[in-house]
């Protein structure tokens, strides 16, 4: 947070007088206290305090699976553009679907999880280009 | 306000917004009986099905969404000892030992009458309240708005869980994020990197559903919310009547909760999580038998249910007056109003007076529509919850967001902002910081600046510019309340050294 306001501090150039007052302020104040919860963290007094989130109740957190499943969201939102709303969800839904699902060399299951993504891909399209009139990106593959 | 009134309920009766009420509870219900997801979450995820609707349509469809998530949390706490929603945590207390003892349909059907009655109250209470309180903010200059959000930003600050520090900081970020884009007094476009698709600022709902669906995804996906077991029930003839009467017997029980939450609604970023325990410490203190608490006493399954559907309507009181959203799911209304070019204030009440009404009337509506769909479909909807496969819900809830992310404003880099800040979201929160006072800076961002430069200009006549923000009334309570509520939590560190601690902390809101 406090490198994104050290950002924003060299991005300041405003062409009027009014257009630094409220950001610069806020700015100012905000480096403030992120500075004081550093220092604060840093300290002894920190371990009174209540932290931040309780990870589960082993006390683990599955990174390896938050960040494959992230992954996959990026390039889903990356792909979007390119191959469109269909295509994408098709192979997004699945491909996440069949990772959580333990990743089984099982035709069954890899078919099922493609399945099912088909026909929630489907039902969304449906529902949001036929229904509600909401454009869904077609991807510039197939323009 | 009779004749609006009128006019409202004209509109909410007819077949489409019904169908639309009774559509949207359900969804309501089944994302909130799924524990893991919030009601401030299921709000955002549904928005895009709002896009092209009418404005009556559109925040009616939000609103039963929101009033049937809140009730649906019950059906977890009560059947798998899970809150579905934060604001269903005080429900486990009594819900969980009566599913246990055999008597789940018992708490089932208090849960549904206590929810229906708070959401009635906090209905009445909007209709009742908004319209002076409207009239009120017609008095208010550009101080007044700048007082309020500074007010706004402290009162969350000082009530999200952890660190005060924290929110304060993570409202300055929020605020911070606010001004990126064209300045709203003198266009200076700022922060934009260089970059031409910044200039249009971040919009609302993209940040919403970043950070209030993706750390929700990646907490499941690293924690998992599959392998619950729910206790079984079963419909047995009388206990319905006999469980009915019984609630609604309780009227002080069912009266403070609805004032507990409705006023806990009031307060800007106080959500049902809250509001659900406080009415059940309440409950509690004021019983004759208090012993009973914990055991499976239905009397705190109506305290935490009365309270925490009693906010839906409360929250929206601040929101469609001030333009602060009361609770977090209120944010994402709020974006829809600005989506549907609808300025909250006493605009509201005068000239879009037909879309307000509708929107207040079809919240109590869906009050109604809870209770047979609660009673007649609870099972239907346990089962389906306690069955639902994490691997499909992950990737269900991702092609959601990205749906609703992009069909805003028809951008792709509208979709990678949504994850950038799902992530920043979850790093945030895993270091302390919450995200209701991010949207809430987020939000009062813009009001805040507006009035702090405007004020700043008519302060011109001054000897002393910024006196402008200090001359009226208005402005000292609002100061002197903005005070309060930021020295309150060292007050209570003062109390907390002086005798033995005790409380409970509350979560990031629904």
């Amino acid at each position: 947070m406090l490198a994104f306001v050290a950002a924003l501090w060299t991005q300041r150039d405003y062409m009027t007088p009014f257009g630094g007052i409220f950001p610069d302020i806020v700015m100012e104040i905000t480096a403030g206290i992120l500075v004081g919860t550093l220092v604060l963290s840093l300290t002894k007094y920190a371990t009174m305090k209540e932290g931040g989130e309780k990870t589960g109740a082993d006390g683990k957190t599955n990174w390896k699976d938050m960040a494959v499943v992230g992954g996959i969201l990026l390039a889903w939102a990356v792909l979007l553009r390119y191959l469109g709303f269909a295509l994408t969800g098709f192979l997004g839904f699945g491909t996440i679907s069949w990772y959580l699902g333990g990743m089984r060399r099982d035709l069954k299951d890899v078919g099922r999880c493609l399945l099912i993504g088909a026909a929630i891909v489907f039902l969304m399209v449906l529902v949001f280009r036929r229904l509600l009139e909401v454009p869904l990106p077609p991807g510039t593959l197939f323009e | 306000m009779l004749a609006h009134l009128w006019m409202g309920l004209q509109n909410v009766l007819m077949v489409q917004n019904l169908l639309l009420i009774v559509a949207g509870t359900v969804s309501g219900m089944i994302m909130g009986a799924l524990p893991g997801l919030t009601a401030t979450m299921a709000v955002a995820l549904l928005v895009p099905f709002t896009y092209t609707m009418g404005p009556a349509s559109g925040l009616a469809l939000l609103g039963a969404i929101y009033m049937g998530c809140v009730y649906g949390g019950a059906f977890s706490a009560i059947l798998i000892n899970t809150p579905g929603t934060p604001s269903s945590i005080g429900t486990t207390f009594d819900g969980y030992p009566m599913a246990r003892q055999g008597r789940g349909e018992e708490a089932i059907v208090g849960a549904t009458v206590g929810s229906a009655v708070g959401g009635i109250f906090g209905v009445i209470a909007l209709i009742f309240l908004s319209p002076p309180l409207a009239d009120i903010a017609l008095r208010f200059g550009p101080a007044e708005y700048f007082w309020v959000g500074v007010f706004g930003l402290t009162i969350i600050s000082s009530l999200s869980a952890g660190s005060f520090l924290k929110g304060v900081a993570g409202a300055g970020f929020g605020v911070l994020v606010s001004t990126i884009g064209i300045a709203p007094i003198g266009g200076d476009v700022r922060f934009t990197f260089g970059s031409p698709a910044m200039q249009g600022g971040v919009d609302l709902i993209v940040i919403l559903i970043g950070l209030f669906c993706i750390p929700e995804v990646l907490t499941i996906v690293s924690k998992g919310i599959g392998g619950h077991v729910a206790v079984e029930y079963r419909r047995t003839k009388g206990v319905l009547w006999e469980t009915t009467k019984k609630v609604l017997a309780q009227r002080a029980n069912l009266l403070r909760s609805s004032v507990i939450g409705t006023f806990i609604g009031i307060l800007p970023g106080a959500g049902g999580n809250i509001a659900n325990l406080v009415s059940y410490n309440e409950a509690r203190r004021a019983s004759k038998t208090p012993e009973k608490f914990g055991t499976g006493f239905i009397d705190g399954v109506v305290a935490t249910e009365t309270a925490n559907n009693a906010v839906v309507g409360g929250g929206i009181i601040p929101l469609v007056t001030l333009g602060i959203p009361g609770a977090p799911p209120d944010a994402v209304i709020y974006g829809v109003l600005m989506l549907q070019g609808l300025h909250p204030g006493p605009e509201l009440f005068a000239e879009r007076a037909d879309i307000t009404y509708t929107f207040m009337l079809a919240l109590g509506v869906s009050a109604l529509v809870m209770i047979p769909i609660g009673i007649y479909g609870g099972r239907l909807l346990t089962q389906f919850v306690s069955k639902l496969p994490v691997r499909h819900l992950v990737p269900g809830i991702g092609i959601l967001t990205i749906v609703g992310s992009y069909a805003i404003r028809n951008n792709f880099t509208d979709v990678i902002l949504m994850l950038a800040f799902g992530v920043v979201g979850y790093a945030l929160r895993s270091l302390g910081f919450q995200a209701a006072p991010i949207v809430l800076g987020l939000i009062l961002g813009p009001i805040m600046e507006t009035g702090l430069v405007q004020a700043y200009l008519t302060g011109q006549a001054y000897s002393w510019p910024w006196l402008a923000l200090f001359v009226n009334p208005i402005s000292w309570i609002l100061i002197a309340m903005s005070l309060l509520s930021f020295l309150w939590p060292y007050f209570g560190s003062l109390k907390r050294m002086i005798r033995k601690p005790e409380g409970f902390g509350s979560g990031n809101g629904d």
